[in-house]
């Protein structure tokens, strides 16, 4: 039981991070290789707070949340300045310079040697520290941001996100600032993946750098393609196939060691068979050209 | 007192000359096709396991060589033809050839570390011994990476020439479509980019493993310096390519000395950055343009 209930905390967690990624590649048809650094720089604030400040879950996470929105203005910096190809390769620079500083800024994250000892969330005393306790908060957390989608999506500042993405020249034409709209998406996204971080540095309580490298950054990516961009199925089926596969190859008996592998395998031609043949994504409303 | 710079020198022009190998592939890849090949990595990796697979087992250089040639050439033109030209021929965005590619490097990978393990390979025989002057070393192995690079360049640099491939590649680097209308083969010259530029990652692979050993996992970060080089030069120059892999190579061997390794790749990522963001069109080829008007 605890095992399912562990599934279905990483579950939660992964439907965030692909919300959020679908956010940004999408609603804004911005291709990010850094959806990682949110979710390393929502873990890593929520962590320092609480284990050498004494912060409490309820303060270090809207800190948490705070420090990713201005990390999302330097996204948004780029955004207005490249696009396309040059823009997915910015933001896989700045992975790469993140990773660096956290694993460097031994003072700080205590680099390789991670953080260890982040207390759980309180909710009026009770402490939410079991699988059982903290899939339920992951629930929550997961439906308020669902709610939020269903309601967004319908909003005219959505629309604009997405005839930001669709024609910037259209949106300038309407006297609108597009790189304004980029903005905005941007921040959202920046705040569910820290989301998100908070969740997971909570639940683990410990975290290391290995958990955000460019590897989770395209993993992250890799979901919301494969399940679909644009909508609220398709990222949420994406993650439940990547969540789910591992354990479909261990019904089918195959060892833990071979699993892994045979996992990125199915992962990675799954990739490339959406792009070639369903670039929509299995539930995808965006068309990715 | 100078021993650690002229070592650290030295050390960088072998090792950025092997890592041009790459970077030669990569940008002409790029260049040629727009195909962000990040599965470059893939296919460097894919050529040293098949070249310490045979070598372990037959310990014959040429049969080993000619194996890993053979598996990477098979390998680049598989891809191509059933992944990368497709994308193309529906004139897909940049950005869906680099998800192509992204998950092309995971398969060869995964596939790689199921067939031989996730653990470092070397070859227990390789060549050994050193020439000394002074404190500063210089291994039989930097050698034969120096030799053998030379002649790789010289051999891609020889067959630009004479088959007047470079021109053609520039001319479908420029404009695929005015080059098909000028009757060039626009396909034929995606695959023959695609095996060269192959072939020359999969000669530094050899020499690197040969060296160090090699691992499933030792492809992406040379793929990811090798494009940063490829943004940085933005043009089809090998000299030029040559020249910033070894100032890139000695950059990352500094601060690896002076500061920490692992700031290496970080500061490497902040000058691709800052180009992208500053000179997007790449450092030098803003003054071309502008010296040829």
């Amino acid at each position: 039981m605890n095992y399912f209930l562990h599934i279905s905390v990483l579950l939660e967690i992964y439907i965030l991070l692909a919300l959020s990624a679908n956010q940004k590649v999408g609603l804004s048809g911005l291709l990010t290789l850094a959806q990682a650094v949110f979710y390393g720089v929502g873990a890593y604030v929520t962590a320092i707070l609480i284990t050498k400040l004494g912060f409490s879950y309820w303060l270090a996470m809207p800190a948490a949340l705070l420090t990713c929105v201005l990390v999302a203005f330097l996204f948004s910096f780029i955004a207005g300045k490249v696009r396309d190809l040059y823009f997915s390769l910015a933001t896989l620079a700045i992975q790469i310079i993140f990773f660096s500083i956290v694993y460097n800024w031994i003072s700080l994250t205590n680099g390789p040697y991670g953080i260890a000892g982040i207390s759980s969330p309180e909710i009026f005393g009770l402490k939410i520290n079991s699988p059982g306790s903290f899939a339920l908060f992951g629930a929550v957390w997961v439906l308020f941001v669902v709610l939020f989608y269903i309601w967004f999506l319908k909003t005219p500042l959505c629309r604009m996100i997405q005839a930001t993405r669709d024609d910037q020249i259209a949106v300038l034409s309407l006297g609108k600032n597009p790189n304004y709209y980029k903005g905005v998406s941007i921040i959202i996204s920046a705040v569910i993946a820290g989301i998100a971080g908070t969740l997971y540095a909570t639940y683990v309580t410990f975290i290391d750098p290995s958990s955000f490298t460019l590897d989770e950054s395209i993993l992250i990516l890799s979901i919301v393609l494969i399940g679909g961009a644009g909508g609220i199925i398709g990222p949420i089926s994406g993650a439940l196939i990547y969540i789910l596969l591992p354990e479909l190859l261990k019904f089918m008996k195959m060892p833990d060691s071979v699993a892994a592998n045979m996992r990125m395998i199915l992962f990675g031609l799954l990739l490339v068979l959406i792009v070639r043949f369903k670039p929509k994504g299995i539930f995808g409303k965006y068309l990715i050209k | 007192m100078f021993d650690t710079p002229i070592q650290i020198l030295l050390n960088s022009v072998v090792s950025g000359l092997i890592l041009s190998l790459v970077s030669i592939g990569f940008t002409y890849i790029f260049r040629v096709t727009r195909v962000f090949h990040l599965a470059h990595g893939g296919v460097y990796i894919a050529g040293a396991f098949s070249f310490w697979w045979i070598f372990t087992r037959t310990s014959s250089w040429i049969a080993a060589i000619v194996f890993a040639m053979a598996i990477v050439a098979v390998l680049i033109y598989s891809i191509e033809k059933i992944v990368y030209l497709p994308l193309n021929r529906k004139q897909s965005d940049q950005s869906i050839s680099l998800i192509a590619s992204m998950g092309l490097y995971a398969v060869v990978v995964n596939i790689l570390a199921l067939l031989f393990g996730n653990d470092n390979k070397t070859i227990f025989d390789s060549i050994s011994g050193t020439f000394e002057l002074g404190n500063i070393i210089f291994t039989k192995v930097q050698m034969l990476q120096v030799i053998v690079g030379i002649f790789a360049i010289a051999g891609f640099l020889i067959y630009l020439k004479f088959t007047k491939s470079n021109l053609a590649m520039q001319s479908v680097s420029d404009n695929e479509t005015i080059s098909k209308a000028f009757g060039i083969n626009t396909e034929n010259i995606r695959v023959r980019v695609f095996i060269a530029g192959s072939v020359l990652a999969c000669i530094a692979a050899i020499l690197k493993t040969i060296e160090v050993g090699i691992d499933p996992h030792a492809g992406m970060g040379i793929t990811l310096t090798a494009a940063v080089v490829a943004i940085l030069v933005s043009r089809l120059n090998v000299l030029l390519i040559i020249a910033f892999t070894v100032v890139l190579t000695l950059l990352q061997n500094s601060v690896e000395w002076f500061l920490d390794a692992q700031w290496r790749d970080g500061i490497t990522f902040l000058i691709l950055l800052l180009v992208i963001l500053f000179r997007t069109e790449g450092i030098i080829s803003y003054n071309l343009r502008k010296d040829r008007t």
